[in-house]
C-alpha cells in the first residue's frame, strides 16, 4: 500500500490541486463579502509598492527616448539650431502640459461640483496581468474608504468599477472588460440600450429597441437605471451602427469617452449604488459613513 | 526549498513587472510570463516542486488580475502537466518545437479562458480583433520562450544545491544546446 501511494504521489498530488483549484473557483463564485483572503489582500499590498517601484525606471526610459533620442537626428542636422528647438520644444512642452493641467482641473473642478459624491484621486499603478481580462491595480485601498462595488471615473467619463479592495490596494474593472455592463443611455434622444465591453478598444451599445433615434455621433451617458453608476456620466461616442439581423434591437459600437491606453489618474467615487448595496450588505453601514452625508 | 522560494520570488517580480509593461505598450504584446514561466518549470524542475510552484504562479496571477480566484492556478495546472507530457514526443527542448509547442497552447488557453468566460459571465469575445490578437500574443508568446527558457535554465543550475541536480539539469542542457 506504501509503496503503491509512493509511485502514485505525483498524479496523487497532481489531481489534489486540481480539485483545490476548482473548490477555490466555486468558494470564490459563491463569496458574498467583498472582504479578500488575507493571503490575497496581502499579495496585493506587496505588488502596489513594487509596481510603482518598478515604473520609475521605465518611465525615465520613455522620458529618455522622447526627449532625447528624437531629437539626434536634430542634432545630426544643425547644432545650433537643435538646442533652439530643444529649449522651445520644452518650453512648449510646459505650455501645453499646464494647459492640459489647467483644463483637466477646471473638467475635474466641474465634474465635483455637478455631482453630490466625494471623491477620491488614485493613481493606476499596474494593468492586469491575464490576458483575458481588463482590469487596473490602483494605489488606493479600504483605509481610504474604498470598497468594492464602487464606481471610478476620470474627467472624461466612466472608467470601471471596483472589483475587490485591500486596505491599500483596489482592483477595478475596466468598462473594456468582457464581463462589464452598464446601462446607458443617448443624451439626444434618450434611447436605452446596455453598453457592454468586448476584451477589445471597443465598446458595444445593445439591446437598443430597433426603433429608437442612435445616429454615428451620439454621445452616450450612464443612465442610472442600472442602480450601479450615477446618471449622466459619459460612457462613449457612436461610432457605428450595426446591421444586425434582430427585427426588434439594434446595436452600435462606441468609442470610449476614456482613453484607456493613457489612464493614468483616476476617481474612485466614495459611494454605492443600491445595487451594489445589495450585493455587499454586510458593509453598507460602513460604506454610508465614509460616503459621507 | 531555497531553490523553490527563489524561484517563486522570481516569479512574482516576472508578474509584476509584466503588470507596469502593459501600462506602456498594449497589454496582447507583452509575453504572458506567468503561463512561459509554468511550461519553464514543467520542463526544468521534477514533477513535485514543479507542480507546486505552477500552482503558486497560478494562485498569484489570480491574486494580480480580473476573474474568479482559482481559474488560473486550474489553468497553470492544466498547463503544467500537458508540458510533462508532451515534453518526450515533442522534444520541447529544441527552440522551434518549443516555440510551435507555444504557439499553439496559447491559443488554446485562449479559447478555453474565453469559454469559461461566457459560460459564467454570458459575455461574447469571440470577435475578429480578440482572434487577432490572440494570434499576436501566441507569436509574442513563441518568441519569448526559449530565451526564457534558456534563462531560467541558468537560474536553476546556479541554485541547485547538490552536484546530483546539476549533473540532471547538465544533461537537459546539453540536450538543448544539440
Amino acid at each position: 500500500m506504501r509503496e503503491w501511494l509512493f509511485r502514485l504521489r505525483v498524479p496523487l498530488l497532481f489531481s489534489g490541486l486540481v480539485v483545490l483549484a476548482l473548490a477555490t473557483m466555486a468558494i470564490d463564485r459563491r463569496r458574498g463579502d467583498e472582504n479578500l483572503p488575507w493571503w490575497s489582500g496581502t499579495l496585493l499590498e506587496v505588488a502596489v509598492p513594487i509596481q510603482k517601484m518598478v515604473a520609475i525606471p521605465a518611465e525615465a526610459a520613455r522620458d529618455l527616448w522622447s526627449h532625447y533620442i528624437h531629437l539626434v537626428d536634430v542634432r545630426a542636422e544643425n547644432g545650433d539650431l537643435r538646442d533652439r528647438l530643444a529649449r522651445l520644444e520644452e518650453e512648449n512642452l510646459q505650455y501645453r502640459e499646464a494647459l492640459i493641467a489647467s483644463g483637466r482641473l477646471e473638467r475635474v473642478a466641474a465634474m465635483r461640483d455637478d455631482l453630490p459624491v466625494p471623491m477620491l484621486p488614485a493613481e493606476v499603478v499596474g494593468q492586469d496581468i491575464s490576458p483575458w481580462y481588463r482590469s487596473v491595480l490602483l494605489d488606493r485601498g479600504g483605509n481610504d474608504g474604498v470598497r468594492a462595488g464602487m464606481p471610478v471615473v476620470t474627467d472624461r467619463g466612466v472608467v470601471g468599477l471596483v472589483t475587490a479592495a485591500s486596505r491599500n490596494a483596489t482592483k477595478t474593472m475596466l468598462l473594456l472588460d468582457g464581463q462589464s455592463a452598464i446601462d446607458g443611455v443617448v443624451q439626444r434622444s434618450r434611447a436605452q440600450g446596455v453598453v457592454r465591453g468586448r476584451g477589445g478598444d471597443r465598446l458595444v451599445f445593445e439591446f437598443v429597441v430597433r426603433g429608437d433615434d442612435v445616429q454615428v455621433g451620439d454621445d452616450i451617458l450612464t443612465s442610472g437605471l442600472d442602480a450601479v453608476f450615477p446618471k449622466a456620466l459619459r460612457i462613449g461616442t457612436v461610432v457605428e451602427i450595426e446591421p444586425g439581423d434582430s427585427e426588434l434591437v439594434k446595436t452600435a459600437t462606441l468609442r470610449p469617452a476614456v482613453d484607456f491606453g493613457k489612464l493614468e489618474q483616476v476617481f474612485v467615487m466614495l459611494w454605492r449604488g443600491p445595487a451594489m448595496e445589495l450585493l455587499y450588505p454586510g458593509d453598507a453601514a460602513e460604506s454610508a459613513a465614509a460616503a459621507g452625508p | 526549498m531555497r531553490r523553490g522560494l527563489i524561484l517563486y520570488g522570481l516569479a512574482l517580480f516576472a508578474l509584476l513587472v509584466q503588470g507596469v509593461a502593459a501600462t506602456f505598450i498594449p497589454p496582447y504584446l507583452c509575453p504572458d510570463l506567468a503561463f512561459l514561466f509554468v511550461i519553464a518549470l514543467a520542463l526544468l524542475l521534477p514533477p513535485i516542486s514543479g507542480v507546486f510552484l505552477a500552482a503558486g504562479i497560478g494562485y498569484a496571477t489570480d491574486v494580480l488580475a480580473a476573474g474568479v480566484v482559482g481559474q488560473h492556478a486550474l489553468l497553470a495546472l492544466c498547463v503544467f502537466g500537458l508540458t510533462r507530457v508532451c515534453n518526450r514526443p515533442l522534444d520541447l527542448r529544441r527552440p522551434t518545437s518549443l516555440a510551435l509547442y507555444v504557439a499553439v497552447l496559447s491559443t488554446l488557453t485562449a479559447v478555453a479562458m474565453v469559454g469559461v468566460n461566457n459560460f459564467m459571465a454570458a459575455a461574447s469575445s469571440f470577435e475578429l480583433d480578440f482572434t487577432l490578437r490572440q494570434g499576436l500574443r501566441a507569436a509574442v508568446n513563441a518568441i519569448w520562450a526559449w530565451p526564457l527558457l534558456a534563462g531560467l535554465q541558468r537560474i536553476v543550475w546556479w541554485l541547485s544545491d547538490s552536484d546530483r541536480d546539476r549533473r540532471g539539469l547538465a544533461v537537459t542542457l546539453r540536450d538543448t544546446i544539440t
